[in-house]
């Protein structure tokens, strides 16, 4: 099976209230808050070594029967420039923290060794039923 | 005084994007249209120019408090309402590697960016910011403090005549 390195949008930083072990390469999150910067869209956004994707693209994976992640709650909040940048109000959907616990190359989803998602053809067949127009594709 | 001269747009290209030949801030030229298109490199022919982006290296300051907004605005009063206050060095810098700068460093005038308001190229522009921030991050794990700097002048140097003021 043919596998994919992706760069999903970054649409902010980890915020104050996330919790996070820098001493290790990738750090360890524990706890999850994601500022939103300025969104453009995408369904699926990175701030390494974390990633989010919207419920409706969580129901997406959920149903394919995909391996190699597991869902947990994130706090996923806008900015204070985000709905400046955007130029009106953001609507922001309900997010869904996409942990990592496969291998790459070998599951659905896995984290290559500096972090970055890697994911099999038909798990970017299943994340390309959402909005994934700011993400670099490139083959593995 | 500076003279600004302007010129109507008279190009369109085969995607429907249009050249804007106007003088924008008095440097620099961008391409708009369909689809927002992308910032055109333009190449500096002005030595004095050339010069100032050699020189050039990102550095922070120390500001009085964590107003970053107002520290900026108080320096350009004439933006207020026209751009987005960003910060080169990351604020997430200061949880991502902890001890490397302070809250004064990072919310100093030096460190501080006006992104133009209302132009969807700024937003596909600070997108591509955070993405080469998060791929430093990722190569990095334990950049010190002038490598963090370092990466803010690569930015710059790339990117920041866009900004307004432009920089360098």
């Amino acid at each position: 099976m043919s596998y994919y390195l992706l760069e999903p949008e970054v649409a902010g930083e980890l915020g104050e209230d996330t919790v996070m072990d820098t001493s290790v390469h990738p750090p360890v999150v524990t706890r999850l808050q994601y500022v939103i910067q300025d969104w453009l869209g995408d369904e699926i956004l990175e701030s390494t070594p974390c990633f989010v994707v919207t419920e409706h693209l969580a129901g997406l994976i959920g149903a394919a029967g995909l391996t190699g992640y597991r869902f947990a709650d994130a706090e996923v909040v806008l900015g204070e420039d985000a709905e400046e940048l955007a130029d009106g109000p953001v609507d922001l959907p309900k997010w869904q923290w996409l942990q990592l616990t496969g291998t790459a190359g070998t599951t659905d989803f896995g984290a290559a060794s500096d972090g970055s998602l890697v994911v099999s053809e038909r798990a970017l067949e299943v994340l390309r039923q959402g909005a994934l127009n700011n993400c670099d594709i490139e083959p593995r | 005084m500076v003279r600004m001269r302007t010129r109507a747009a008279r190009k369109t290209t085969a995607k429907g994007a249009k050249i804007i030949s106007g003088l924008i801030n008095n440097t620099k030229f961008f391409r708009t249209g369909k689809g927002g298109g992308s910032w055109v490199n333009k190449t500096v022919k002005s030595t004095a120019q050339k010069a100032t982006r050699t020189r050039w290296r990102a550095r922070v300051g120390n500001a009085l408090n964590n107003d970053y907004k107002g520290t900026f605005f108080k320096q350009h009063p004439k933006l207020k309402g026209k751009v987005v206050v960003h910060h080169a060095v990351e604020q997430q810098v200061m949880r991502r590697y902890p001890g490397r700068f302070s809250a004064a460093e990072m919310h100093s005038l030096q460190n501080l960016r006006g992104i133009p308001k209302g132009q969807v190229n700024s937003r596909v522009h600070l997108s591509e910011i955070r993405k080469e921030w998060n791929q430093f991050y990722k190569s990095h794990p334990n950049a010190t403090r002038q490598q963090i700097l370092d990466q803010a002048t690569k930015i710059d140097l790339k990117l920041g005549t866009n900004f307004n003021p432009s920089v360098p």
